[in-house]
């Protein structure tokens, strides 16, 4: 009986499986190749990222150092020249 | 609006600079509290008159001891005493930066921030006093140069070597110049059988008091009560005697010095012997003590031109260019 089932399948039917076999093989080739461009991108996103965030922290040192310069103190130390000492010692 | 403030919180005295107005308020850091009620009676000056003279059921303390909050609730109740008389309320929550010692626990640290926000303070940020000293004393500190601060206060003594922004080399002790102070009480008690208060022995500190032979030797009439009788006698203690009782606090402080000296890269010990170290604070106005350091370290030492305020002046700069000094306050990751 089981081969009987076999035999009955149709030409139409056999082509039809080989369309839909070849079709998923193409999409799995699309997802595959998408996957590796969303990978690139990622990597490429990471990269400039980091090298953002280097010119990120040269810049958050650069204006670090430049606040404690002398000049950028000078007012600040003019506001606490204008204050008179109370002269207790302790 | 409140405008932004930076505290030292000092163990002797507190010092608030406002910002773009500079230091609003300078007083002792002493509270006067009545013991059966709880409330504040005096802050300031006039806490600082009563110490030592109130009647049993008011007691005038120092919140802090050694730099570190010895008792939680008076000092929130002073910071927002503090923060209230320089403008801020409910509705006015100010950023503050406050300054510590380098030494203070995570656990102390958490008690002032703590006690900041909840005295009104929208955030509360802390700052290593040598740090702000440094800034404060007007240091080249954004140089690749060794700078070394010795900052003597009512608590602590700090000693720091900055470069480039940071802290180095550190070295803290938990000797001040209430110690100094303490040790003269001491003295007397012990060599002359006189009790004296804690106001008396620093006067004797600052008339008589140094760490070295200075060549205006003196010598002070101390009047205090007799141990044994009970009376108020007047014993004279010379310049000679002081300098030996307050050696050992002195000498701590001294050897502090050194062990921060020999943690420093050879590289920035260098730049300390052309450039001298610098004293802030005002146990460093010690007469002689300048000098003593020198002689022990063979390094010229300076004094900050204002040594009192210099620590609060290295916060108000903080405030002054909060976001491009935060990397700074303790606890931030730079």
């Amino acid at each position: 009986m089981g081969d009987r089932r076999t035999g009955d399948r149709s030409p139409e039917l056999s082509t039809n499986g080989a369309t839909m076999n070849a079709m998923g093989l193409v999409a799995w080739v699309f997802a595959v190749l998408a996957a590796g461009c969303g990978s690139a991108l990622l990597v490429l996103v990471y990269l400039d990222h980091r090298a953002s965030r280097i010119d990120d922290s040269i810049a958050a040192f650069r204006r670090h150092i430049d606040a404690l310069s002398p000049e950028a103190r000078h007012e600040s130390m003019s506001h606490g020249d204008s204050t008179q000492s109370d002269g207790r010692y302790f | 609006m409140a405008r932004d403030l930076a505290i030292d919180l000092g163990t002797a005295n507190t010092l608030v600079y406002m910002k773009g107005r500079g230091i609003v308020l300078n007083e002792p850091s002493v509270i006067a509290v009545n013991r059966k009620s709880g409330e504040v009676l005096a802050t300031g000056h006039d806490a600082w008159d009563m110490i030592g003279r109130t009647p049993s059921y008011i007691v005038a303390v120092r919140p802090l001891r050694g730099g570190a909050i010895t008792d939680f609730d008076i000092t929130e109740r002073m910071i927002r005493l503090l923060l209230q008389r320089v403008g801020v309320s409910r509705f006015t929550r100010p950023k503050v930066v406050i300054c510590v010692p380098s030494a203070i626990t995570e656990v102390e640290r958490r008690a002032v921030t703590d006690a900041a926000r909840r005295a009104g303070a929208s955030d509360a940020q802390l700052i290593e006093q040598p740090m702000a000293a440094a800034i404060g004393a007007n240091l080249p500190i954004d140089e690749p140069v060794g700078n070394m601060v010795i900052d003597i206060g009512g608590g602590t003594t700090e000693t720091a070597v900055i470069s480039l922004g940071g802290i180095v080399a550190l070295e803290a002790v938990r000797v001040g110049s209430f110690d100094i102070d303490a040790a003269i009480q001491n003295y007397v008690r012990r060599e002359h059988g006189v009790a004296i208060g804690e106001r008396t022995a620093e006067e004797i500190k600052i008339q008589i008091g140094s760490a070295d032979p200075v060549g205006d030797e003196r010598s002070a009439d101390v009047r205090g009560r007799d141990l044994v009788s009970g009376l108020p006698k007047t014993i004279r203690l010379t310049a000679e005697e002081v300098r030996f009782a307050i050696d050992e606090p002195v000498a701590s402080m001294v050897l502090s010095v050194k062990r921060c000296l020999s943690k420093a890269p050879p590289e920035l010990a260098q730049d300390f012997l052309a450039r001298g170290v610098y004293l802030v604070g005002g146990g460093g106005m010690l007469r002689g003590l300048a000098e003593r350091i020198a002689r022990e370290t063979s390094v010229p030492v300076r004094m900050s031109p204002q040594p009192l305020e210099a620590v609060v002046i290295g916060a108000g700069h903080c405030i002054e260019n909060y976001q491009a000094l935060r990397g700074m306050f303790m606890g931030s990751h730079r």
